[in-house]
C-alpha cells in the first residue's frame, strides 16, 4: 500500500482526491488562500465549531510540498479563498488550480469570495470568478468576512459542503451534492428584458 | 376669449413703457438674485405683497451674504476675532476677482485651513455658500475650483441660496466641463442636505436648459427627477427629451425622467417605458459620501456645540436624524416653506405633510396634501405612509420607489469600505418591511435589490430581514423565476445549515401565501387578466400566474425532497414543510386558484413514516384538506362552466397516496400495496426476522402511535402483565381505540379516516373510499 | 456509512457479544474499503483534464452513480437487540430534541401571528376611520356645491381673474425690469459695451430692444395662433435673435429662415 503511493508522488504532483485511505470520523480540509489573511481565523473556527474530527490544513499555493506528501492525509475539500479587493489572489487560486487532479471538480473543491459588496472592486473580477466557479462546476460561496457571525456562517457553510465531501452525510456523496450547489452564471438583472 | 384680449391691447398699449422709468431700474437688484425672483414668483400661484416682500428680503439676504456674515461674525465673535478660521472665510468672501493664484501663500494658507475643518468636522452652512461662491465665481481663476468643491463637506446642511447662485454661475459657461459635472455630482450627493427646495424647483426651467449639454445631461437628468412635479411636466420639455432620445439613444436617465413625466402626464408621453430599467442613476460620488459619513459619525460622538460655526439650524429634530444614521431615512421636509394659508378663495390650497402630526389631522385635509421634497422620508412617518396608502398615488411611489432603489444599492450593493454599522442596516430594513406590510405592497425597486443581493449573499448577513423582503416580492414570470430566484436559493439552501434551509421554507411558504393572496383579491371573475402590481404595470394573465405559482410548488418540494434526506428527515424541517403543504393543498378553497398540486414522495414518506405523531397527523390533515379541494373541484367541473381542468395525474397521485396511507395506518397491508414507491425485496424483509412486515405502521405498531397504543393496552386491561398490543385489533378495541386517538388532539387523523373509510357504520369493511375511483 | 453510524454509538458498557458483532460489521466494511481503495489506485483515470471537459466528466460519473443508486439495496442494522436498543434510543434522544425545537419555533410562530393580529386590526380600523373622512368630505363638497349661486361663482371667477392681472402686471414689470438692466437696447448696449464691441457691426438707427421684440412675438400668437410667425428684418438685432433661439425662447420656421416664433410654452 504505502509503497504505491510514495511512488505516485514522484511521478505526480498534482493533488489527487482518491490516492489514501480516509479515516474514521475524519474529514480533511485544505484552504488555499494566497494572501494568508482569513485562513487561520477561519481554521480556528471550524475546528470549533465541528461536530465531527476535522483536520484543516493551509496552504498560499498549489501545488504542495513534497516533502509533507506522506504525512499528509486525503484531502476531501480544497477551498480557494478569492479576495476580490486583489487581482493577485484570483491571479494566484487560477495557477494553483492546475495542480488539482480533475477528479476534485466532482464535488470536492469549492470557492470561497470575499469584499463583493465592496465598490471599490472592479465588477469584471466578480465576473471572472463567477465564469471559473461556473467552468469549474463547483459551489461559490460569499463570505461576510468581516464580522465574527459572516465567519461562523463561512464556517457552517464549508462544513456543510466538506461533511458531504468526505462521505459522512448517509445517502449522499460529494457528487451528488455539488450537482445541486455548483454555480451557474446568474442572469443579468441590469438588462432589460421584456419591454 | 375675452379676458385674453384684454390682456393682449393692454400689453400692446405699452406693457413696456416702465422700463424707461429710471427710477424703477436704480431699485433693481443684482442678476442672480432678480433672476431667482421673478422665478420663484412666477412658480407661486398665490402672489401677495406680503409674500413678496418676504421672499425679497430673504433674497437680499443671500445676496448679499457676504457682507452679513462679516456683520454677524463681528458681533458673536468679538472675543475670538482672531479665529483664523473665520479670517480664511473672511479672505475668501473678500478676494478680488482676478488675484493670481501662482505663488500666492495668503490662498494656499488659507484653503488648507478650511480644508482641514472641512475634513475634520465639515463646514457650517455659511462657509458653505462663502467657498461654494468663491468657487464658481471663478474669481481666482478655473484652478482652485475644483479643490474648492472637493472639499464642500457640509457639517449641518446646505444653504439652498448657495446652490441657486451656483447654478447660475454654471449658466454664465466659463467653468470647464469637468468641473460642471463635480458640480453636478457635489448636489446630486449633498441632496438631502440641502434645506430647502422650493426655490430649486423655481429654477427648474433654468436647470432643464443646462440638458442639452451631452456631458451634462446624466446627471441633470437625475436633478431634475429629484425636482420635478406635475406643473413641471410641459409638451416642450417632453420634446426636448424625445429629440435628445432620438439623438443619444435609449439611455436610462432619459427614460427614468420620461418615466415620471410619464406618471405625471400620461397624455403627454405616449413613449413605451420599459418596465424594467436599469436601476437608479449612478450618479454616486463616493469621496463625498464617505467622507459624509465619517464627518457625520465623528460628530455624533462629540459634543453638539464643538460645531464652532454652528448657527441657528432650522430644525433640530431633523439634524440630529441625520447625525445618527447615515443610511438616513430623510426628515421630513417640506416643500412649501410657509404654512398654508387660510384663504378661502385660494386655488390650491395645500398642507405639507410636515405638519400633519395625526392621524386626525390626516383625515381633515386628506385632500390638500403637498407631499415632501424627499420620498425617502415617507417611510418614517406613519402619516405619511397612511396617506400614501389611501391616496394610491402613483407618482409619489415611483418617487420613493426610486429613493429606495438608490439607497438600498448604496448601502448593500456598493458599499464604500466604511465599517458598516449593521444595526443602522437593520432598522433601515425592518423599517422597509414594515412600510411593505403596510401598503401591502412590495416596491419593485427592492425586488430588483434583492435579485442582485441574492447572488452574492452569504446566507446569513440580516437573514430574518431578508428572508422577509423576499417573501413580499410580486409574482415572477414563470420564464424567469429559475434564474431570478431559484438558482441562488437553491445554492444558499444546500450549502446552508438546517435553520436556513427552515427560514427559507417558511419564507417561500409566505412569497406562495402572499401570491395566493394578491389572486384572490384582484383576480376578477370574468377578466382573466390580473395586474398584480399597480404601478410596475406587470400584467399577468390567469394562466401565466398559475404557471408561475406551479413553479415555485415545485421548486419548493425539490428542496424539501433533498433537504429532509440530507438532513436525516429532521422533524423541524418536516413541519416547516409541512406548513408550506397546508398552504399548497387549499389554492382552490381558500384563494379560488384553480389549481392542485400534490406533494412529492420525497415529502410524503418521510411524513407518513415519521418517528413523531404531529407530522403524521399534519400529513393526514393536508391529505384530507385535498380531498375536499379535488371533490369540490371535480363538483363543480361539471356545474359551472368556468371549470378547470384538473389532469388524471393529479388524482392518479392522490388516490395512490390515499390508498397508501389507508394501507398503511388502517389495513396494515403495507408492503401488499401493488405499486408502492418504496421497493423493499422480498428476502430482505424475510431476512430482518421482523414479524407482520406490513402491520408495522398502522396505528397500533406505527412508531408515532406505539406509545398510545401501549397507553390504550393498560388502560383497557390493566390487569394483564404482557402487552400483546395485536389485541386491539379486534374491531370493537379498535373503534373504541382511533376514539381515544382522536380525544388526544389528532384531529387531522379524526378527519382524515372519517372522510377516507366507512368507518363504524361497517367497521368490517373498512375499504378505502376515494372520491374519483369513477376518473381512475 | 453503517460502519461509521454504528461506531458513533458504541460506549463501552456493551455486552461483549455485541460488540464483537459491531467489530466484526467494522471489519468487513474496512475490508471493502481497501480493496476499493487498492482498484482506484491501479485504474487509470481516464477523465481528461481540460476544463471544458468537465461538464462530460461530470455526466458521465452522475450517470454512473446514479446505476449504482437504482442498484443498491437497502442494509439491515446489526442483529444483536443490544445494538437496536442503544440505536433506538439514541433515534429517540435526537427525535426529543427536535420535538423541542419544534415546539418551541411553533410559540414565536404564535406570538408572531398575535403580533400581526394586533397590526392588521389596527390598520382595519384606521381604513374605517379613512373611509368615513372621504365620506364626510364628499358629503361636505355636496353640500357647499348645492349653497353656491350663479352669482357667487361669477364674484368669485372675477375675483381670481382680477388677482391673475395683478399677478401678470408683477410679472411683466419684473420682466421689464430685468431686461432694462441686463438686456440694454442695441444702441444703448453698443456704447456701453464699446470695449467688447465687434468692428463690424455698425450701430444702425432703427434697431429694437430685447423687450420689443418679445412683445411682438408674443403679441403674433395671441393674434393669429393659426401662423405665429414673425419676419426677422433689420429692426432685430441678430445677437438678440440667436440667443432667444439658442435658449429656446423662439423656434425658427422650419422652411423660412427669416421667420420666428415663440415657443409654445404651456
Amino acid at each position: 500500500m504505502k509503497l504505491h503511493y510514495v511512488v505516485f508522488s514522484i511521478v505526480m504532483s498534482l493533488l489527487k482526491p482518491f490516492s489514501k485511505l480516509p479515516g474514521l470520523n475524519t474529514a480533511n480540509i485544505l484552504l488555499v488562500e494566497s494572501e494568508e489573511q482569513l485562513q487561520q481565523p477561519l481554521a480556528d473556527v471550524l475546528v470549533e465549531e465541528a461536530t465531527f474530527t476535522v483536520n484543516v490544513r493551509l496552504a498560499k499555493t498549489l501545488p504542495l510540498p513534497v516533502e509533507n506528501e506522506e504525512s499528509r492525509p486525503r484531502i476531501d475539500l480544497v477551498v480557494f479563498i478569492i479576495h476580490l479587493s486583489s487581482e493577485l489572489s484570483l491571479q494566484s487560486a487560477e495557477a494553483s488550480l492546475k495542480h488539482l487532479d480533475s477528479g476534485y471538480f466532482l464535488g470536492k473543491v469549492c470557492f470561497m469570495v470575499t469584499n463583493a459588496r465592496d465598490a471599490s472592486v472592479p465588477p469584471e473580477r466578480l465576473d471572472a470568478v463567477r465564469k471559473l466557479a461556473a467552468s469549474l462546476q463547483s459551489p461559490l460561496l460569499f463570505a461576510e468576512d468581516q464580522t465574527p457571525n459572516g465567519l461562523t456562517t463561512a464556517t457552517e457553510r464549508l462544513l456543510t459542503i466538506l461533511k458531504g465531501a468526505a462521505g459522512l452525510v448517509p445517502m449522499a456523496t460529494a457528487l451528488y451534492l455539488s450537482n445541486l450547489t455548483r454555480y451557474s452564471l446568474p442572469f443579468d438583472i441590469d438588462q432589460p428584458t421584456f419591454d | 376669449m375675452e379676458h385674453t384680449a384684454h390682456v393682449q391691447t393692454k400689453r400692446s398699449r405699452g406693457g413696456f413703457e416702465f422700463c424707461l422709468n429710471d427710477e424703477r431700474s436704480t431699485t433693481t437688484q443684482s442678476l442672480s438674485s432678480s433672476n431667482v425672483d421673478m422665478a420663484t414668483n412666477a412658480n407661486l400661484s398665490e402672489p401677495s405683497d406680503s409674500e413678496q416682500s418676504s421672499l425679497n428680503d430673504g433674497n437680499l439676504s443671500s445676496q448679499s451674504s457676504n457682507r452679513s456674515l462679516r456683520v454677524a461674525e463681528k458681533e458673536r465673535r468679538k472675543n475670538e476675532a482672531e479665529d483664523p478660521f473665520v479670517l480664511a472665510l473672511k479672505y475668501f468672501a473678500d478676494v478680488e476677482a482676478g488675484t493670481p493664484v501662482c505663488g500666492n501663500d495668503e490662498v494656499e494658507r488659507n484653503l488648507v485651513l478650511v480644508e482641514k475643518v472641512a475634513y475634520h468636522k465639515g463646514l457650517p452652512p455659511e462657509a458653505v455658500s462663502v467657498m461654494l461662491e468663491f468657487a464658481m465665481s471663478l474669481r481666482m481663476g478655473t484652478t482652485l475650483c475644483p479643490r474648492v468643491l472637493k472639499c464642500m463637506i457640509p457639517a449641518t446642511m446646505v444653504p439652498q441660496k448657495a446652490v441657486v447662485r451656483a447654478v447660475v454661475w454654471l449658466s454664465v459657461g466659463k467653468i470647464p466641463i469637468s468641473t460642471q459635472v463635480l458640480f453636478l455630482k457635489w448636489v446630486l450627493t449633498m441632496f438631502d442636505l440641502i434645506d430647502g427646495k422650493e426655490q430649486l424647483r423655481a429654477i427648474y426651467g433654468f436647470i432643464f436648459s443646462f440638458i442639452t449639454d451631452e456631458n451634462l445631461c446624466p446627471f441633470i437628468c437625475h436633478l431634475l427627477y429629484l425636482l420635478t412635479r406635475k406643473e413641471n411636466v410641459r409638451v416642450y420639455r417632453v420634446r426636448k427629451l424625445l429629440e435628445l432620445q432620438s439623438k443619444l439613444g435609449r439611455q436610462p436617465f432619459l427614460l427614468h425622467l420620461l418615466s415620471l413625466y410619464k406618471v405625471f402626464c400620461p397624455e403627454l408621453v405616449t413613449l413605451s417605458i420599459p418596465s424594467r430599467m436599469r436601476s437608479g442613476f449612478r450618479n454616486h460620488s463616493l469621496p463625498w459620501k464617505s467622507t459624509l459619513i465619517r464627518m457625520v459619525k465623528r460628530n455624533d460622538s462629540q459634543v453638539a456645540s464643538s460645531i464652532s460655526l454652528a448657527l441657528s439650524v432650522k430644525d433640530k429634530a431633523g439634524s440630529r436624524k441625520r447625525k445618527h444614521n447615515h443610511l438616513q431615512i430623510p426628515a421630513l421636509h417640506s416643500v412649501v416653506n410657509k404654512p398654508a394659508q387660510a384663504d378661502p378663495s385660494s386655488i390650491r390650497k395645500v398642507v405639507p405633510l410636515l405638519q400633519l402630526n395625526s392621524f386626525a389631522q390626516l383625515l381633515e385635509n386628506m385632500h390638500h396634501v403637498e407631499l415632501p421634497a424627499q420620498m425617502g422620508s415617507l417611510l418614517g412617518s406613519s402619516v405619511a405612509l397612511q396617506y400614501l396608502d389611501c391616496v394610491q398615488d402613483e407618482s409619489a411611489l415611483l418617487r420613493l420607489n426610486f429613493w429606495l432603489g438608490y439607497a438600498l444599492h448604496e448601502e448593500f450593493l456598493f458599499c464604500d469600505g466604511v465599517t458598516h454599522n449593521s444595526e443602522e442596516s437593520l432598522q433601515f430594513l425592518n423599517k422597509l418591511l414594515s412600510t411593505q406590510h403596510f401598503l401591502q405592497e412590495g416596491f419593485s425597486s427592492s425586488e430588483v435589490f434583492l435579485y442582485k443581493f441574492l447572488n452574492i449573499w452569504d446566507g446569513s448577513f440580516l437573514r430574518p430581514q431578508i428572508l422577509g423582503l423576499l417573501s413580499n416580492i410580486p409574482v415572477v414570470p414563470s420564464s424567469q423565476i429559475g434564474q431570478l430566484l431559484f438558482q441562488p436559493l437553491m445554492q444558499l439552501f444546500f450549502t446552508s445549515s438546517i435553520f436556513f434551509k427552515c427560514g427559507l421554507i417558511d419564507c417561500l411558504n409566505n412569497m406562495l401565501l402572499r401570491w395566493l393572496t394578491w389572486h384572490s383579491v384582484y383576480a376578477l371573475e370574468d377578466d382573466l387578466d390580473i395586474s398584480l402590481n399597480s404601478h410596475t404595470s406587470v400584467n399577468m394573465t390567469l394562466s401565466g400566474f398559475k404557471d408561475s405559482v406551479i413553479e415555485l410548488i415545485h421548486f419548493v418540494g425539490r428542496l424539501a425532497s433533498v433537504g429532509l434526506q440530507l438532513e436525516g428527515c429532521h422533524t423541524l424541517l418536516l413541519s416547516f414543510v409541512l406548513d408550506f403543504y397546508e398552504t399548497v393543498c387549499d389554492t382552490f378553497l381558500k384563494y379560488g386558484l384553480p389549481l392542485v398540486v400534490m406533494p412529492p414522495a420525497g415529502v410524503f414518506y418521510p411524513a407518513l413514516l415519521a418517528t413523531d405523531p404531529v407530522s403524521v397527523d399534519r400529513l393526514a390533515y393536508i391529505m384530507y384538506r385535498y380531498k375536499v379541494n379535488l371533490t369540490s373541484a371535480k363538483s363543480q367541473g361539471t356545474v359551472a362552466e368556468q371549470a378547470f381542468h384538473i389532469s388524471r395525474q393529479t388524482f392518479r397521485e392522490f388516490n395512490h397516496y390515499i390508498i397508501i396511507m389507508v394501507n398503511c395506518l388502517w389495513n396494515s397491508r403495507m408492503f401488499q400495496t401493488s405499486n408502492l414507491d418504496m421497493k423493499l425485496g422480498e428476502e430482505l424483509l424475510l431476512r430482518s426476522k421482523v414479524p407482520q412486515c406490513g402491520a408495522r405502521f398502522s396505528f397500533i405498531h406505527h412508531p408515532a402511535f406505539m406509545s398510545y397504543a401501549i397507553d390504550f393496552h393498560q388502560r383497557c386491561w390493566p390487569g394483564r402483565k404482557d402487552v400483546d398490543l395485536d389485541s386491539i385489533k379486534d374491531p370493537k378495541s379498535w373503534n373504541w381505540y382511533l376514539e381515544y386517538l382522536f380525544t388526544q388532539g389528532w384531529d387531522g387523523l379524526q378527519q382524515f379516516v372519517q372522510s377516507n373509510v366507512s368507518w363504524k357504520t361497517a367497521a368490517e369493511v373498512r375499504c378505502p373510499d376515494v372520491p374519483s375511483s369513477q376518473e381512475s | 456509512m453503517t460502519e461509521e453510524v454504528l461506531g458513533g454509538l458504541a460506549p463501552t458498557q456493551l455486552s461483549g457479544a455485541a460488540q464483537g458483532e459491531l467489530m466484526d460489521l467494522c471489519e468487513q466494511q474496512f475490508a471493502q474499503l481497501e480493496k476499493l481503495q487498492n482498484e482506484i489506485i491501479l485504474c487509470e483515470s481516464d477523465f481528461s483534464d481540460s476544463p471544458q471537459e468537465q461538464s462530460v466528466n461530470r455526466l458521465i460519473a452522475t450517470e454512473a452513480e446514479l446505476k449504482q443508486w437504482l442498484s443498491t439495496e437497502p442494509e439491515l442494522l446489526a442483529e444483536n437487540s443490544e445494538v437496536l436498543l442503544r440505536a433506538g434510543k439514541a433515534e429517540m434522544l435526537k427525535l426529543c430534541s427536535e420535538l423541542e425545537m419544534v415546539f418551541s419555533c411553533s410559540e414565536a410562530k404564535r406570538d408572531k401571528l398575535r403580533e400581526t393580529k394586533v397590526c392588521e386590526e389596527k390598520w382595519l380600523e384606521d381604513k374605517t376611520q379613512v373611509l368615513s373622512a372621504a365620506m364626510n368630505h364628499v358629503e361636505r363638497l355636496k353640500m357647499e356645491k348645492e349653497k353656491l349661486s350663479e352669482q357667487s361663482v361669477l364674484k368669485d371667477t372675477k375675483m381670481k381673474i382680477e388677482k391673475m392681472k395683478a399677478y401678470e402686471e408683477s410679472l411683466m414689470d419684473c420682466l421689464g425690469d430685468i431686461l432694462e438692466k441686463h438686456i440694454p437696447h442695441p444702441q444703448n448696449g453698443a456704447s456701453g459695451y464699446k470695449k467688447t464691441k465687434n468692428a463690424s457691426t455698425e450701430p444702425e438707427e432703427d434697431l429694437i430692444s430685447l423687450g420689443e421684440i418679445l412683445e411682438q412675438l408674443m403679441n403674433k400668437v395671441l393674434e393669429t395662433p393659426h401662423d405665429p410667425y414673425v419676419t426677422i428684418d433689420n429692426t432685430f438685432w441678430p445677437p438678440y435673435v440667436e440667443m432667444l433661439l439658442r435658449y429656446g425662447i423662439a423656434v425658427r420656421h422650419q422652411e423660412n429662415n427669416f421667420k420666428i416664433r415663440l415657443e409654445t410654452f404651456c
